[in-house]
């Protein structure tokens, strides 16, 4: 990455921004430390999340996504709607990358094409009973398209490495034909090759007018991707910057809290 | 080369095991393959053959129940004092279900929705529930039950036909269910990696309790046609019951951690479990010796499992590392 520019490495394309996707205003969470939180994502919109870790990012998305519901609305294309659970999330088109892939992400002693069409069951079955010929090919063709490197879709999940097994989980998630997305830290322990093929991925999505949210701790990768930026700190969104105005600096300063800044370059 | 095709083929090595056990009788003890003696151990192990069908799914949910055994003597009373009381048969059999199911429920909602460990739960209900039946039964036995009680008012004969029928049948249906219905995937999915499941959107916590259900109405069954093979209801039934269907499910391959099992390696290990015992009378061992059997048969099922499991976490483990 060394001597690089940011463009050259990050494939982030101008997409036309579409409607507003996903919106809270003034959400209080404070049994998970969120306060006050407002912001809203358009459609074709990578909005990044950055922010120290524990400044609330993960619990900022488990909390959209209803593992952890709160009482404020989220409005869902503008409809206002109360998400208590991970199930209403995907039925209003959501979804969740969590940020540990072995933890919450893939479930390594399922063959890949469970894992795939886990999360959409009904695609590949009829009256409760799975059609494995339907699910292997529907795996198939995800795999295929996200280039997840493994000679058979009925091998584990576990075989595979870092950064393909994080394609499986994306590929479980786009087959629920989401319109927006959480993606927490979605490179992270991802090898070079696969993390770029995600950034890729992740602006197609954008210009088929996804709207996404990019939460990472990488500067350059939040920098690189984003539209625009909502930094946070204890609990708050501290700052939103456009593409433009962010820089390293700018989002640290927002991370750290002026006063902090100042006090370390003292 | 050998030890890791027992490893890979878990229940072909049970299976292997079952068949030696068979020649070896065929030889020393023919008399042990009669219709009479079979259809004797088919009966006898019929209870544990019921709810280790149901065993297996708590299992594979990462759970564990040992309250079944008090839950059967539960539902064996409830089937006595019904039909004593002149209900008919399968009312008796549908309230044990029932009853079955509730104490199932209880269990279950306690684990899943207040996320109490299993173990500790059912080790309570276990006790708790034996000890409120000795108190409602103050001991003695059920007798005096009527003409229809027996076999069901059946013919011994019909009766063990339709018990194997049955039995066949929700094996068959488990089998089918855990391999190609959505509630199956989602079975191993919940013992496989709980917090992934509920992000996917599976409601762990109900399925959990189902499971829990499932068992108590298989052990509500299992308690009524157990029944009807005596003509009295000892207020003590179904003790260490538990241990059998727990070692059953063991033996039969199903991962005691969750997420990995098949029912056909249950069945095999209800088999073999079951079969040991009257095999050593069969053979002049004592009887004494049968426990301790069937001990080291659990502890060799038990290990050759774990030794499976870390060699696959070994493998994960270098698969994960970057690049």
């Amino acid at each position: 990455m060394v001597g690089r520019s940011i463009a050259s490495v990050f494939p982030k394309r101008t997409v036309p921004l579409g409607n507003v996707a996903l919106h809270v205003s003034n959400l209080n969470h404070p049994a998970m430390g969120l306060r006050n939180i407002s912001l809203s994502i358009r459609c074709g919109e990578i909005f990044g999340l950055a922010g120290l870790v524990g400044s609330g990012r993960t619990e900022l998305a488990t909390t959209l996504f209803g593992l952890t519901p709160c009482s404020s609305q989220v409005f869902v294309a503008g409809v206002p709607t109360r998400i208590t659970s991970p199930a209403d999330a995907i039925r209003l088109g959501l979804a969740y990358l969590p940020e540990d892939r072995r933890q919450h992400g893939v479930i390594l002693d399922m063959a890949i094409a469970s894992n795939v069409s886990m999360a959409n069951l009904d695609a590949v079955s009829r009256h409760g009973l799975i059609n494995s010929r339907a699910e292997q090919q529907f795996t198939a063709s995800y795999a295929q398209s996200l280039q997840v490197k493994t000679s058979s879709v009925t091998a584990l999940a576990g075989t595979l490495s870092g950064g393909n097994q994080q394609k499986v989980a994306l590929a479980r998630w786009l087959a629920t034909n989401p319109q927006r997305m959480i993606l927490d830290e979605p490179t992270q322990g991802v090898d070079v090759g696969s993390k770029s093929e995600i950034h890729e991925l992740i602006v197609q999505l954008a210009e088929r007018g996804m709207a996404i949210l990019l939460i990472s701790s990488e500067l350059p990768e939040i920098l690189g991707m984003s539209d625009r930026i909502g930094v946070m700190r204890n609990g708050r969104i501290a700052g939103i910057l456009s593409r433009e105005q962010a820089t390293q600096a700018s989002i640290l300063s927002l991370a750290l809290g002026q006063s902090s800044l100042h006090e370390a370059n003292a | 080369m050998k030890r890791a095709l027992l490893t890979r083929h878990y229940e072909l090595a049970v299976l292997v095991t079952i068949a030696i056990l068979a020649v070896v009788l065929a030889f020393l003890a023919p008399g042990y393959f009669s219709l009479g003696n079979l259809t004797d151990l088919f009966l006898a192990n019929m209870p544990v053959m019921l709810i280790a069908l149901g065993m297996t799914l708590i299992i594979l949910t990462g759970q564990i129940d040992i309250s079944v055994g008090s839950i059967f003597a539960i539902c064996s009373i409830v089937v006595g004092i019904l039909a004593r009381a002149g209900v008919h048969p399968l009312v008796g059999l549908l309230a044990a279900c029932a009853a079955g199911a509730a104490c199932g429920a209880l269990n279950g909602s306690l684990v899943a929705y207040l996320r109490v460990p299993s173990v500790v739960v059912t080790l309570a209900t276990m006790v708790a529930l034996r000890d409120a039946l000795r108190w409602q039964t103050q001991g003695p036995w059920i007798g005096n039950l009527p003409a229809t009680f027996p076999w069901l008012g059946l013919s011994q004969r019909s009766y063990t036909a339709t018990v194997l029928a049955l039995v066949s049948t929700l094996v068959f249906v488990f089998i089918a269910g855990l391999r190609y219905l959505r509630i199956g995937r989602i079975v191993f999915a919940t013992g496989s990696n709980d917090a992934a499941a509920r992000i996917i959107g599976i409601p762990t916590e109900r399925v959990v309790l189902s499971t829990f259900v499932i068992t108590g109405a298989l052990t509500g069954l299992s308690a009524t046609l157990n029944s009807v093979r005596f003509n009295q209801i000892p207020s003590n039934t179904g003790l260490g019951l538990e241990l059998k269907v727990i070692a059953a499910v063991a033996i039969g391959g199903t991962a005691i951690t969750g997420g990995s099992g098949t029912i056909v390696g249950t069945v095999l290990g209800v088999v073999l479990l079951g079969s040991i015992g009257s095999a050593l009378t069969f053979l002049n061992v004592s009887t004494y010796w049968e426990k301790a059997i069937q001990g080291g048969i659990i502890l060799a099922a038990i290990a050759i499992r774990m030794k499976k499991n870390y060699r696959e976490r070994d493998a994960n483990a270098i698969d994960a590392l970057p690049g």
